[in-house]
């Protein structure tokens, strides 16, 4: 095989020995056909065969060691945790100050007491523009200001304190 | 193991998604799916049983480490394979030369186990050994870079496509390579011709 040149036609069968897995049906088919009626190419194919079917047998008897894999979940473990710190660290650098657990409640506890006071508040002084007034009396039938004294005096009367007549529209809601 | 036989279901890259969240039990499958081709790759570029032990723990070392950089849309065999033949790469370059190829005496006295089975037939065992040295001799001296695409194609029977993403060379490349290769394992081993299969 080495001093004779090798003709073209088993030089392409060689490479498609080689390059085995992708011989179509129809080209496997040729190649059989050839390493029929060719010594050189069959002695290459039985070489190729020989190399992979050694290179098999030695894999198939190789032992790892078993202290690798025990290494491999420690170093995992490892990985994981750091990782985990990672994100923890990221977290309290993205709020900018480390805090104690305790400090933080008492900041909660302050923040609930500020939203419940702030809505006690607007119950019993409510902003003027909170609520609209409703005032649809017919004025043909009852004056304005005839109205307005008696439905001060009803207010009056239900807080126990005087109002003023800006404070009677802007707390009671009253149609005729 | 309830366990074991579910997660040998899956495949090598589904496995990999779940090492990548730090599932140790997908990592064990990955490791005793490849650790021995990995063991046997790593024997033949680089020699020695304790180097390529460490270099079996260093490629699952990387891929622990890197599993972010897994894309699951490529094959596992693939990205496994480059982080070991990279690896190999770097040894090479720290060795820079080393000793080309074992004698008969080496062979001898080897690390290489002989098959564990007594049964096996020590005068075939021996020749075939023989025949590897031989082959593996005749590699040394195309160099690493060849060495490298024939134990991928050969013994990781991996297919061009995946050698060429491992290797960066063209697939034309790869394919002309990886004849030129076996021809000339052909022209050198003439001589030598084992043929355990002949009577
Ligand atoms: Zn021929």
């Amino acid at each position: 095989m080495n001093n004779v040149k090798t003709p073209k036609a088993c030089l392409q069968i060689q490479k498609d020995i080689v390059l085995g897995a992708y011989l179509s049906y129809s080209t496997n088919k040729a190649l059989k056909e050839h390493l029929k009626t060719c010594p050189a190419c069959r002695a290459f194919a039985e070489l190729q065969a020989n190399i992979k079917d050694r290179l098999t047998a030695e894999q198939s008897a190789q032992s790892p060691p078993e202290r690798t894999l025990k290494q491999l979940h420690l170093h995992l473990a490892d990985r994981l945790q750091e990782r985990n710190a990672t994100a923890w660290r990221r977290l309290r650098q993205l709020l900018a100050f480390r805090m104690r657990f305790d400090h933080a409640m008492a900041a909660v506890i302050v923040v609930i007491c500020f939203v419940w006071g702030l809505g006690r508040l607007h119950t019993i002084y409510p902003p003027k523009s909170a609520k609209p007034i409703k005032y649809h009396a017919d004025q043909s039938v009852i004056e304005t200001a005839q109205a307005t004294l008696l439905l001060r005096a009803a207010a009056e009367q239900k807080l126990g304190r005087p109002i003023s007549e800006d404070s009677l529209y802007s707390r009671f809601t009253f149609t005729m | 193991m309830d366990w074991k036989i579910l997660y040998s279901h899956r495949t090598d890259e589904a496995l990999m998604a779940r090492v990548q969240k730090g599932d140790a039990r997908a990592m064990t499958v990955l490791y005793e799916r490849y650790n021995r081709r990995l063991l046997v790759f790593f024997r033949r570029m680089l020699g020695g049983k304790q180097v390529a032990e460490d270099m079996l723990q260093e490629t699952f070392l990387h891929l622990i480490d890197r599993a972010g950089l897994y894309d699951s849309a490529k094959k596992f065999s693939t990205w496994l394979f480059c982080i070991a033949y990279n690896l190999c790469k770097n040894e090479y370059r720290r060795r820079q030369r080393r000793k080309s190829s074992a004698t008969i005496e080496d062979l001898l006295h080897s690390d290489y186990p002989l098959a564990d089975n007594l049964t096996v037939d020590l005068h075939e065992e021996i020749t075939s050994r023989f025949f590897l040295e031989a082959v593996f001799r005749e590699l040394e001296k195309l160099g690493p870079e060849r060495k490298s695409l024939f134990l991928l194609r050969c013994q990781q029977e991996l297919s061009v496509h995946e050698i060429a993403e491992i290797t960066g060379l063209a697939e034309g490349t790869v394919k002309s390579r990886l004849f030129y290769i076996n021809k000339i394992l052909a022209d050198r081993l003439e001589s030598f011709h084992p043929s355990p299969h002949k009577a």
